[in-house]
């Protein structure tokens, strides 16, 4: 919970009129699937296909808070806060969702400031 | 201190608020610090004929063989003897290379039950404050006519003869399924509701949720909307058919009456919901008396 989210500097972002925000990122493919994805035109310009990710409400307020300064627990404090849900559940749809973010490549984890306390 | 209630499967106490719920399961609660998880307890049904020192002696033989974490028994901490002095109980401890635990197993005669809690790691003084008051204010709600089931922000009575079927405590939705011979009783509990409502209404959302028990039971919906808030009722219009009927007399299983009521209320921002089915027919109302003790708690 004390890690540091970080947004990836590939990740572009565009805000939808209602307010909500898309994320446009390259694709991550192994180099049999990108071999394949090139033969079908898929490569375009020598850049990997891009994929959208429409964020709804509540992933919308998460993704504004990723900085590299704030910690997963102030992010999920400041989400329980918002919607009036109790802050362990909080804790786990954030965490939940941060680590689904991770996975595709969107954001990374940094542990700085914590390293250094310890030191 | 600041404290609360925790009611779960039968036994209810007091914690410091800052302790919480970590780990559920039948019978079973973890509880941590704000930090790390640091107490565990277990409740089993012992009958009448408990003997300590054959349960204690099983209890030690079982851990040891699936964990190889030998337990030993020791005297009682002396800050717990006042608190549990309306128990016979037997204190413990163990070490593993990990982490090392203390703690206590008991017997409660007037509701037949062992208790095993135990404290994981090193016990500070707010671990150990934390187990006074747990001691001090427990209570076994078997053999009393009803069993409060207050856990996380929902609280809800329910007489003592319910048990525990399911149980689901995921992010957004909460939910509770107790039975007895004749009737299930789920209570389900949604956040944040002002979000889930801002794209449909309470009747569409519920339409959604209880898709396949509305099909099932032939329910149909009354909606109420008010300035602060919503209410929709499922009922039956027309009674289940004879071959519904007929089946449920075979099987204890099948309840082919029922009932559905979802409330929403703008001041908790929450979704409550009671689902009843039954082997018999329920009165019009029954929903309704159940809400009458299922609320949210702030």
């Amino acid at each position: 919970m004390a890690c540091k989210p970080l947004k990836n500097r590939d990740v572009d972002e565009t805000r939808s009129d209602n307010g909500l925000i898309q994320l446009s990122y390259p694709l991550r493919l192994k180099p049999l699937f990108a071999d394949v994805a090139k033969r079908f035109g898929m490569w375009k310009d020598g850049s990997p296909p891009i994929k959208r990710l429409e964020l709804d409400e509540m992933g919308t307020l998460v993704w504004e808070m990723i900085n590299g300064r704030n910690s997963v627990k102030k992010i999920a404090a400041k989400f329980a806060e918002t919607y009036q849900v109790l802050p362990r559940e909080a804790e786990v749809a954030t965490a939940s969702f941060l680590k689904d973010l991770g996975k595709r490549g969107l954001i990374a984890f940094s542990m700085e400031n914590n390293r250094s306390r310890n030191k | 201190m600041d404290s609360k209630t925790i009611g779960w499967d039968g036994i209810s106490f007091d914690i410091p608020s800052k302790f919480e719920v970590s780990g559920i399961d039948k019978r079973f609660l973890q509880l941590d610090n704000g930090e790390q998880p640091c107490i565990e307890i277990r409740w089993y049904e012992a009958g009448k004929t408990y003997k300590e020192k054959t349960y204690f002696r099983q209890l030690a033989k079982k851990i040891e063989s699936s964990s190889g974490i030998k337990i030993e028994s020791t005297v009682l901490p002396s800050s717990w003897k006042k608190s549990l002095a309306r128990y016979d109980a037997t204190a413990f401890y163990w070490q593993s290379d990990l982490s090392t635990g203390r703690g206590v197993m008991f017997y409660c005669k007037s509701a037949s039950q062992v208790m095993l809690i135990q404290f994981i790691n090193k016990c500070d003084d707010h671990t150990d404050n934390a187990a006074v008051m747990l001691f001090e204010t427990l209570q076994f709600h078997q053999a009393k006519l009803e069993t409060p089931w207050r856990i996380y922000d929902m609280f809800a009575t329910m007489p003592s003869n319910f048990e525990l079927e399911t149980f689901e405590f995921k992010p957004g939705r909460f939910s509770i399924s107790l039975s007895d011979k004749t009737e299930t009783v789920s209570l389900y509990r949604f956040s944040p509701a002002d979000v889930i409502l801002k794209k449909e209404s309470l009747g569409d959302f519920s339409q959604t949720l209880f898709k396949d028990d509305i099909n099932k039971l032939g329910l149909s919906i009354a909606e109420l909307e008010y300035e602060t808030g919503a209410t929709c009722m499922f009922g039956q219009e027309k009674k289940p058919s004879t071959a519904t009927l007929a089946l449920s007399k075979l099987s204890s299983k099948r309840r082919p009456y029922g009932q559905i009521e979802i409330r929403y209320t703008e001041e908790s921002n929450r979704i409550l919901a009671v689902m009843v089915s039954s082997r018999h027919p329920l009165p019009e109302d029954r929903a309704k008396s159940i809400f009458n003790h299922y609320e949210i708690i702030q």
